[in-house]
C-alpha cells in the first residue's frame, strides 16, 4: 500500500511535467528552426517564390478576416445557444436534448468533413465560390460546438440563489441575464471563446476545400485567401526549400495564438468580469 | 353574590381596531385589518399535495412566525404569498391569498410587480457578486429609479434602516460577497426594502449565521415590525416566541403539511389549545 502510495507520488509530478515538457519541446524546435528567420520584413512583405522567400503579410491579413467572420458568426450565435440551453429550456426538455446531443456530435466531427460540407455549401449551394466568408463561415460551423458547451457550463454553474433572489427583487429575467447571469459567466464564456479561436486558427483541412489558397492579398471577403496553418502546410509539403519560412510561420501562428488567449483574458477581466466582485 | 355577573363588560376600542365575529359566533378581536388574507390555500408538486387547506389572516403591521418541523410545508406557504412557487416546475396553488384584499394569483396581477410589493428573504444569504453600491442599486434601477442622487439616498437610508451604514459607509463599492455572514444577510434585507415593499417574507433568516450575526438580523427583523407586514419562517421557537405577534404551527399530517394552530404568540405558547401544539413547544415532539 505504502510502496503504491509512493509509486503514485512520483507519478503525478512526472506525469504533470509532461505536458509542460511536450509544450517546451514544440516551442524549442519552433525557435530553433524558426526564430532567425523572423524579422519585421517577414511580417509586413508580401510572399515571394511560392513563399521560399518575402514575407506573410497577405496571409497574416486573410487570417485575421478568416476568425473575425468566424467569430462574428459564431460568438452572438452560440451565446444565444447557451443561453437556450441553460436559461429557457429546462432539463430533459426535448429541444434541449436534440440540441446538446447534435452539439456533442457536431464537437466531434472531423474538420476534413466540414470542409467538404462547407464547400458543397457556401462555396457551391449558396454561390459564395472560394472566399474568406465562406471559410469564415465554416469555420464558425467547428467553433460553435466547442464555444455553446463552454458557455452552457459557465451558465449553469452559476448559482441558484442568486437567479431566485433576482427573481424575488422582481427583475425581468432578460436584466438577471445581463447583469447577473452574463457576468458571472464570463470566465467560461473567454474559456470558451479561447478554444474556438485556437480550433480556428490552427484548422487547414476544412479551409482548403473552403477559402482556397492563393498567397496574394485578399480585395474582399469574398476573395479567396490562405491562411496560416495552410500557408504551413504547403510550405513543407509542397515547396522544397521553403522549410524556415514554415517553421517562422509556425512560430507566428503560436505566438498569434499566446496574444489572443493574453488579451481575450485581459479584455473579458476589464470589460465585463469587473462588473462582478468576487470576495 | 354572584360576582361574575356583576363584573362590568368588556370595553371594544375601536379606534384602530375593529370587531369581527367569526364563524363560531364569539367575538373576537382582530387587533389591525389584515394585509394577507389566505383562504384554502393548498399546494402541490407534480400532483403530489404538500399543503393543504390553510387559512389565515395575516395583521397588517405584525410579525407572523410560522413554526413547525421540517418539511411540513413552512416554506412553500411562504412563498405561495409572492408566487415565488410558480418557479418550482409542476407545482399547483389551490385556495386564494389575498393582498390588501387584491388576490395575487388573479391573471391581471404581475408576478413581478408582486414580489417588488412583498420582499423576500432567503436562508441562505445571496448577495450578487457585485459591489454593495450595485446590490442594491440593480433592483432599483429595475423600477426605473435612474436619478443618481436619488439612488444614493435610497441606498444609504436601507442601510440605516438595517444597521449596517456605519459598519460599511466606506466601502460601498467593495465586493458584497467580502462581508461577514450576517452583514450579508442584513444587506439582503436592505435590498428587499429598497423596493419600499409592504410585506417582507423571511425565509428562516438567521439558520445559516452564528449566534452573534443571528441576533444582530433578530434585532433588524423586531425594528421591522409596525412599519412593514412581516412574515417569518423559523426552526427556532424561543426566537418565534422573543418576536413574534402571531404565530402559526404547522404540521405533516398523512404526508401533507397542514396548519395545526394559529393564534397570538403568547396564547399560542401559554394555552396552546392543540395536543401537537402543547408537544411540540414543550419539546416532546418535532
Amino acid at each position: 500500500m505504502t510502496n503504491r502510495y509512493r509509486a503514485s507520488e512520483l507519478l503525478y509530478p512526472l506525469a504533470a511535467a509532461m505536458c509542460v515538457v511536450a509544450f517546451g519541446l514544440v516551442l524549442f524546435s519552433l525557435f530553433k528552426n524558426g526564430a532567425a528567420y523572423l524579422s519585421w520584413d517577414f511580417l509586413v512583405q508580401e510572399p515571394a517564390r511560392s513563399g521560399r522567400q518575402g514575407g506573410i503579410f497577405p496571409i497574416l491579413v486573410s487570417t485575421g478576416l478568416l476568425l473575425l467572420v468566424a467569430m462574428v458568426v459564431a460568438v452572438p450565435s452560440g451565446l444565444a445557444a447557451a443561453i437556450l440551453l441553460s436559461e429557457v429550456t429546462r432539463k430533459g426538455n426535448l429541444l434541449a436534448r436534440t440540441l446538446g446531443v447534435s452539439l456533442d456530435i457536431l464537437a466531434g466531427v472531423p474538420s476534413i468533413v466540414y470542409g467538404l460540407f462547407g464547400n458543397a455549401f457556401f462555396c457551391v449551394y449558396l454561390g459564395m465560390g472560394f472566399s474568406i466568408l465562406s471559410g469564415g463561415l465554416t469555420l464558425a460551423c467547428m467553433v460553435l460546438p466547442i464555444f455553446v458547451r463552454a458557455a452552457e457550463s459557465g451558465f449553469t454553474a452559476v448559482q441558484e440563489d442568486w437567479r431566485l433572489g433576482a427573481a424575488a427583487l422582481g427583475m425581468s429575467k432578460f436584466s438577471t441575464l445581463v447583469n447577473i447571469l452574463l457576468p458571472a459567466a464570463t470566465p467560461a464564456i473567454t474559456v470558451g471563446l479561447v478554444l474556438g479561436i485556437g480550433r480556428a486558427l490552427a484548422e487547414t483541412a476544412a479551409l482548403i476545400y473552403t477559402s482556397g489558397y492563393v498567397d496574394r492579398m485578399p480585395d474582399s471577403l469574398l476573395d479567396s485567401g490562405r491562411a496560416l496553418s495552410v500557408h504551413i502546410y504547403d510550405l513543407s509539403m509542397n515547396v522544397p526549400g521553403a522549410e524556415h519560412n514554415a517553421y517562422a510561420s509556425a512560430l507566428v501562428l503560436i505566438l498569434l495564438l499566446l496574444i489572443i488567449n493574453g488579451v481575450a483574458s485581459w479584455l473579458a477581466e476589464h470589460l465585463l468580469h469587473k462588473r462582478i466582485k468576487r470576495s | 353574590m354572584n360576582s361574575v355577573v356583576e363584573a362590568p363588560l368588556p370595553e371594544f376600542y375601536l379606534d384602530d381596531r375593529t370587531v369581527a365575529p367569526v364563524a363560531d359566533r364569539h367575538l373576537t378581536l382582530a387587533p389591525q385589518p389584515a394585509a394577507l388574507s389566505v383562504s384554502r390555500l393548498g399546494v402541490s408538486y407534480a400532483g403530489r399535495p404538500v399543503l393543504k387547506d390553510v387559512s389565515i389572516d395575516i395583521a397588517a403591521g405584525h410579525i407572523t412566525a410560522l413554526i413547525g418541523p421540517s418539511g411540513c410545508g413552512k416554506t412553500t406557504f411562504l412563498s405561495c404569498l409572492n408566487r415565488m412557487i410558480e418557479l418550482v416546475p409542476g407545482s399547483q396553488v389551490t385556495g386564494q391569498v389575498r393582498l390588501h384584499g387584491v388576490d395575487v394569483y388573479d391573471d391581471a396581477v404581475v408576478p413581478l410587480m408582486l414580489r417588488r410589493r412583498m420582499g423576500m428573504v432567503f436562508q441562505k444569504p445571496n448577495p450578487f457578486p457585485l459591489s454593495i453600491r450595485k446590490n442594491l442599486q440593480m433592483p432599483l434601477r429595475e423600477i426605473g429609479v435612474r436619478n443618481r442622487g436619488d439612488l444614493d439616498d435610497r441606498v444609504e437610508r436601507v442601510l440605516r434602516d438595517v444597521g449596517l451604514w456605519k459598519e460599511v459607509c466606506d466601502q460601498l463599492d467593495k465586493s458584497a460577497l467580502a462581508l461577514s455572514g450576517g452583514q450579508q444577510q442584513r444587506l439582503c434585507i436592505a435590498r428587499a426594502l429598497a423596493l419600499e415593499p409592504s410585506t417582507v417574507l423571511l425565509d428562516e433568516p438567521c439558520s445559516a449565521l452564528d449566534p452573534i450575526s443571528s441576533g444582530a438580523v433578530e434585532d433588524l427583523i423586531t425594528q421591522l415590525r409596525e412599519r412593514y407586514t412581516v412574515v417569518v419562517v423559523t426552526h427556532n421557537l424561543a426566537q418565534a416566541r422573543r418576536i413574534a405577534d402571531e404565530v402559526a404551527l404547522f404540521w405533516v399530517q398523512e404526508g401533507c403539511g397542514a396548519l395545526i394552530e394559529f393564534g397570538p404568540s403568547q396564547k399560542l405558547f401559554c394555552q396552546p389549545e392543540h395536543r401537537l401544539t402543547c408537544e411540540y413547544i414543550c419539546g416532546m415532539r418535532g
